[in-house]
């Protein structure tokens, strides 16, 4: 038992150094980067270098260590081996400490955004927006058909890409609810894999699969199409598995205590709890889709965010103008559908 | 029919569920199982039809001895065990036919069921069995837009289709108000007597399980403190059966 605490002692000591040394490194590192920008020489701003941090995570950790041992430190308040302070410097050591740590990082992001109010209020640049404003809001009708046709085939792309991978989704999603699951070592080597699986491509944006698979298929909205669908299936997986993780299981055991087979099991007792909620996930996605399709379209996957990009790229912004407000419309039409069915499943 | 021998049930945080339960229950007998909420009365019938594992002891229906059942044979005993329970778990917006048919899936291939092509006579069967429980007339509509009597009825009817040996009705009338309660009772009741079905209920109330059933066994914290004819039963005081022990 004495050797238990013991353990659990060391073991937050050991916490508490390592929030002194990183919090008070980390605080010496940004101090060093505002003071970088602010120096005559900038170049070591610029130009990213270990050497010049180094000092920085020097002084950070010597003086995290010292006060460390003072006993009266940010990291042995944080994992409570202060129970009684005598004297409140310290406590007003530590909160300035904390306001100066949050000064610092917030001073480093203005400095690392570029902000600028100098840019923001600049006289040319303000004439120039509202140039590209005035042409946005008189859009240009002539080319109507055009992205009429551009904005048909968007909603294509997605309700293409989202068919495709509801077969694809339907099954994996099984296999990633712990619940269906249970117990067995292979089975739940199965359920860890997929979730690795899901988590691991849904961190990587349409985006980039749409970048991919316009090198793989080419340009075109079968390369948006097919990026879609890769994201829709890690989408549609993660849902339906929570879906599926939530059902009433009283009734699954029921249909397996009539002595039924588990694909009987699954297709009356699981099946009927969640076709619902399924639609309803999938009328969603399919929402989700349209716009990410006419973002995938910048990229060159088709449909009329290529068309904007287009006429972005040619400076046309009446045209642009009216594509977006028609993506805007579209949207708009789409949403309300897609909630309004979602309400009556 | 079926005897328990040394039955225990011990749950992972320690909890007794069941301990030493010992009693044998005849063809076509009604028994009732009473006792507080907690006594172990649900435990001891999911034991029964192996939803839940027992820590040990013996479960042998017509001489098999279910506790030592694989998972495959684990199918065949289930089939020969209809259960009934309070929440009724019924499908949900499925007709009422079709849940009834549900009882049928231990002797069907796997494709027809699914493709909803049931066979003439399982359809008549499950009307038949509809018709005992007198609500053959609602064979079509959707479960959803009956009354939990109605659903407990449609509940035993699928276990009828299974074409039990025993009958398990874990708290049927909890759910339901008196009168709807004594309907459901009376229906089991005359499923006992017309068809000689062997049933095990668990119930609330002495006086319900004293009218129907031929046998009471009075639970507490685990453990079976009377077993006797419910002719016998006023004997025992409400109290000793009701009582914290």
């Amino acid at each position: 038992m004495n050797v238990n605490k013991e353990v659990t002692q060391s073991f937050v000591r050991i916490k508490a150094i390592v929030i002194d040394t990183v919090s008070m490194a980390y605080f010496f590192t940004v101090l060093n980067h505002v003071l970088l920008n602010f120096s005559k020489n900038k170049r070591y701003f610029y130009e990213f270098s270990w050497h010049s941090h180094s000092l920085g995570w020097l002084c950070g950790i010597i003086f995290g260590l010292l006060w460390f041992f003072s006993r009266h430190s940010l990291g042995y308040k944080l994992c409570g081996l202060i129970n009684t302070e005598t004297s409140s410097c310290w406590q007003a050591l530590r909160i300035l400490f904390v306001w100066s740590l949050i000064l610092a990082t917030f001073s480093t992001g203005l400095i690392l955004t570029q902000f600028s109010f100098n840019d923001l209020f600049d006289r040319q640049g303000i004439k120039g927006a509202g140039r590209i404003f005035l042409a946005m809001l008189h859009p240009k009708w002539s080319i109507f058909n055009g992205v009429l046709i551009a904005i048909v085939e968007t909603v294509y792309i997605a309700l293409i890409s989202t068919i495709l991978a509801i077969p694809t989704a339907f099954v994996l999603s099984f296999l990633a609810a712990k619940n269906i699951m249970g117990k067995g070592r292979l089975k739940h080597l199965i359920y860890m894999g997929i979730r690795i699986f899901i988590n691991f491509f849904r961190s990587i944006e349409p985006l980039i699969w749409a970048i991919v698979f316009s090198v793989w298929v080419g340009i075109g909205p079968f390369a948006g199409m097919l990026a879609l669908m890769v994201n829709s299936v890690v989408g549609l997986i993660k849902l339906y598995s929570e879906q599926i993780a939530n059902i009433d299981s009283e009734l699954v055991l029921a249909i397996k205590n009539t002595g039924a087979s588990s694909v009987h099991v699954m297709w009356f007792g699981v099946v009927p709890q969640i076709i619902s909620p399924f639609l309803a996930l999938t009328i969603y996605r399919w929402d989700l889709n349209v716009r990410m399709a006419t973002v995938i379209g910048l990229v060159g996957g088709g449909g009329v965010g290529t068309l904007l990009m287009q006429y972005q790229g040619l400076a046309k912004w009446n045209e642009v103008g009216l594509i977006v407000m028609m993506i805007a419309l579209v949207v708009c039409i789409m949403d309300y559908f897609s909630a309004r069915i979602r309400e009556i499943i | 029919m079926l005897k328990v021998s040394g039955l225990n049930k011990s749950f992972q945080d320690g909890l007794s569920a069941l301990r030493e339960i010992n009693f044998e229950i005849n063809r076509g007998d009604f028994v009732s199982i009473v006792g507080l909420s907690g006594s172990g009365k649900s435990t001891l019938l999911k034991c029964l039809n192996r939803t839940i594992q027992p820590t040990c002891g013996r479960i042998i229906l017509k001489g098999v001895d279910i506790t030592s059942l694989e998972e495959s044979d684990l199918k065949e005993i289930k089939k020969k065990i209809g259960m009934i329970s309070q929440q009724f778990n019924l499908i949900n917006k499925y007709s009422v036919l079709t849940n009834v048919l549900t009882g049928a899936l231990g002797r069907l291939g796997i494709l027809s069921p699914i493709l909803n092509l049931w066979p003439k006579e399982l359809r008549d069967q499950a009307l038949n069995y509809l018709g005992i429980v007198g609500i053959r007339e609602k064979c079509d509509s959707s479960v959803d837009t009956l009354s939990g009597g109605q659903r407990q009825r449609v509940a035993m009817a699928r276990a009828l289709m299974q074409e039990p040996e025993l009958f398990l009705a874990d708290e049927p009338i909890a759910n339901l108000d008196p009168i709807t309660a004594s309907v459901v009772m009376d229906y089991l009741h005359q499923i006992n007597q017309k068809y000689g079905l062997t049933i095990l209920c668990t119930l609330h109330t002495l006086e319900l399980a004293r009218h129907y059933s031929s046998r009471i066994i009075a639970m507490q914290r685990g453990q079976i403190i009377f077993d006797r004819q419910s002719r016998d039963f006023h004997k025992i005081s409400k109290e000793l059966v009701y009582s914290e022990g």
